[in-house]
């Protein structure tokens, strides 16, 4: 008897996390040696496991206004006649609270609009967005809870059988959480789908239309991202189908076009700013303003091999692209989010200086910074022969246009008479033919005549 | 072909019994998330491998014991307090456990309902809030000790609770 009682002493002591170095060894002797030690200590754990998720599963439940508790004195002098009232109040109030629970999901703060009008319940199949600047809170009927950001637009669809519940994400994103009596929830986007029951997690959908630049090329038109906190959840994107658990977030989508392994090392040309051609001492994708250059390099199909594998490995990376998807594209990204990403690029870049270096040949360097310096001649010469014209633009800017255009032609004539200066004919011919494939691949496709019906 | 449906329906019906299991050795709790993830992790990469006549939740208890050994052989930060022959001794309850009823939240449920709103406000700041006993002495005016004690005798009468309402509900 002496022993079970200090059994379950150390027991308790251990799920309280305070037994000492000589108690946790007694409680390890006791274990290897009962089975009723293990059963006992197995058992406690399993209350303090179903303990911790009941709780934490009430934190997500609105704060209701707590009544006041009357004293057992005044409880005892309450009359049979007045608990009858009560329990009839509470019966009405019970049924109210379920009819008011049951019908349509409903939205328990901020603004929502269906159709432009505000609305405080959504039935299924309603396009609803949030407006304003706060958090939407939705309860859905199964007791789920959406909050939503700001400027979201999602729809509600209806269940069949037992189905998950579904949202469809237009736009925006937000916070879900499915308790465990709840049937599974899935958020379906145009970047793929998140499929969770019993979590709590966090799906944004991105747009990438217009937010493409140098530093950051998309494949898809939206980024998916995801980030669980506790719980697991299922991610069916285009290009993958994985399984995320508590803590982990990762991004969708975020690949670059080229993506991956180069498959046809013939016909493909590293990008300027990978090669070491820069403007303003800074990487540049010359090729953009001369097209052809990168050509001149005339890279060998080992070196592209080499370089391709290096930008895999540095600005390709996959959690550098997603960093920077997430500090580019999420509108509520924070400054610290923003500057992560534009610290990751900067550290990917200067690695694929470092490798690119290494796998070209003193030569092809030279010629690049050669390159380099006469582009920016170039540039600095046609600015002060069009000092005026760039000068006039500021007091009247429906010139703009014009004046931009005629400078970029200026520019690109001049920098490719001092680059071909630079080149013998075998680099020439190869600048001439890397600028009519850049040439070919950035034509729209011909438009043929449309069918007649 | 393994089914992704399956494995999530499958490890959701476990993870709190799998949370039990790693929470009764170790009770650091980011080194028990650890623990959990790395094993959920394995279980999702060998899904395809798991013998669908063992019960997915003693194939789960043996990865995150193999865990647990591995940690206990390399943490020294959050040591894993038990011997490889006590949580052997562990993982042989938990699978002596699945021929008795399940205490199961529902039956959680109806027992913390029952308890004195002065209990609940005690489970409340420990398991929901994350407390630690100092914390919750100095806001319920006791000592820790006393708050020690309190939780001690709660889990104790709860336990019997879920067990009388497990009975009872086997009786049915």
């Amino acid at each position: 008897m002496r022993m079970e009682r200090r059994a379950e002493e150390l027991i308790h002591k251990h799920l309280d996390g305070r037994a000492s170095q000589g108690e946790l060894a007694d409680l390890d002797r006791l274990l290897a040696q009962s089975p009723a030690v293990a059963d006992a200590l197995w058992e406690a754990a399993q209350l303090d496991a179903l303990l911790a998720v009941h709780w934490q599963e009430r934190a997500y439940l609105p704060r209701l206004p707590v009544s006041s508790v009357r004293s057992p004195s005044l409880r005892r002098r309450l009359t049979v006649a007045g608990l009858a009232t009560a329990a009839v109040v509470l019966f009405a109030l019970a049924a109210w609270w379920r009819w008011e629970a049951g019908v349509g999901h409903r939205v328990m703060a901020g603004t929502v609009e269906v159709a432009g009008v505000p609305v405080t319940r959504i039935a299924e199949n309603d396009a609803l967005r949030v407006v304003g600047d706060q958090v939407a809170v939705i309860r859905l009927a199964d007791g789920s809870r959406a909050e939503l950001s700001p400027s979201t637009s999602a729809v509600i669809r209806g269940q069949i059988g037992l189905a998950p519940h579904v949202i469809e994400l237009l736009e925006g994103g937000g916070r879900f959480h499915v308790p465990r009596a709840a049937r599974a929830l899935c958020i379906e986007t145009a970047g793929g789908s998140v499929t969770a029951a019993a979590t709590d997690f966090q799906v944004n959908l991105w747009s990438t239309q217009g937010k493409g630049d140098d530093e950051m090329r998309f494949r898809s038109l939206f980024v998916l991202a995801v980030a669980v906190s506790t719980g697991l959840v299922e991610v069916n994107s285009p290009e993958e189908q994985c399984v995320l658990s508590a803590g982990s977030r990762a991004v969708f989508g975020a690949e670059a076009p080229v993506g991956g392994k180069v498959k046809d090392l013939g016909s493909w040309l590293p990008r300027g700013d990978a090669l070491g051609f820069m403007q303003k001492d800074r990487p540049f994708a010359l090729e953009q303003v001369l097209p052809g250059v990168t050509g001149a390099v005339r890279v060998t199909d080992e070196q592209k091999k080499q370089l391709a594998a290096a930008i895999e490995e540095t600005i390709d990376r996959r959690e550098v692209r997603a960093a920077i998807a997430a500090a580019k594209l999420n509108p509520n990204a924070t400054e610290a989010q923003k500057q992560e990403g534009r610290r990751l690029i900067e550290q990917a870049r200067a690695e694929l200086q470092k490798r690119a270096g290494q796998i070209l040949t003193p030569a092809q360097k030279t010629l690049i910074e050669k390159i380099n310096a006469a582009a920016a001649e170039a540039h600095r010469q046609t600015s002060e022969a069009m000092q005026d014209d760039l000068l006039a633009v500021k007091s009247d800017p429906s010139r703009k246009d014009k004046v931009q255009k005629e400078f970029q032609q200026r520019v690109r004539a001049a920098m490719e008479s001092r680059v071909l200066g630079l080149l013998d004919a075998d680099a020439q011919a190869a600048f001439k033919k890397a600028a009519a494939a850049q040439a070919a691949s950035a034509k729209p496709p011909k438009k043929g005549p449309k069918p007649k019906k | 072909m393994y089914d992704h449906a399956e494995f999530l329906r499958l490890f959701l019906r476990h993870e709190t019994e799998l949370r039990a299991f790693i929470g009764s050795v170790i009770r650091d709790a980011h080194a028990r998330e650890d623990v959990l993830q790395e094993t959920a992790l394995i279980l999702w990469r060998e899904f395809s491998r798991y013998d669908r006549g063992r019960s997915f939740g003693a194939w789960a208890r043996g990865i995150a014991a193999r865990k647990l050994l591995e940690r206990r052989n390399s943490d020294r930060r959050t040591p894993v307090p038990f011997s490889p022959e006590a949580i052997k001794m562990l993982a042989e309850a938990a699978e002596r456990s699945q021929s008795r009823p399940r205490p199961s939240q529902e039956a959680l449920e109806h027992c913390v309902e029952r308890l004195p709103d002065r209990s609940r406000r005690l489970l409340a700041m420990r398991y929901g809030q994350g407390d630690p006993p100092e914390k919750i002495a100095s806001q319920v005016r006791a000592t820790t000790a006393a708050v020690y004690q309190a939780l001690w005798r709660l889990r104790i009468r709860l336990r019997e609770c879920i067990e009388r309402y497990l009975a009872f509900d086997a009786g049915a």
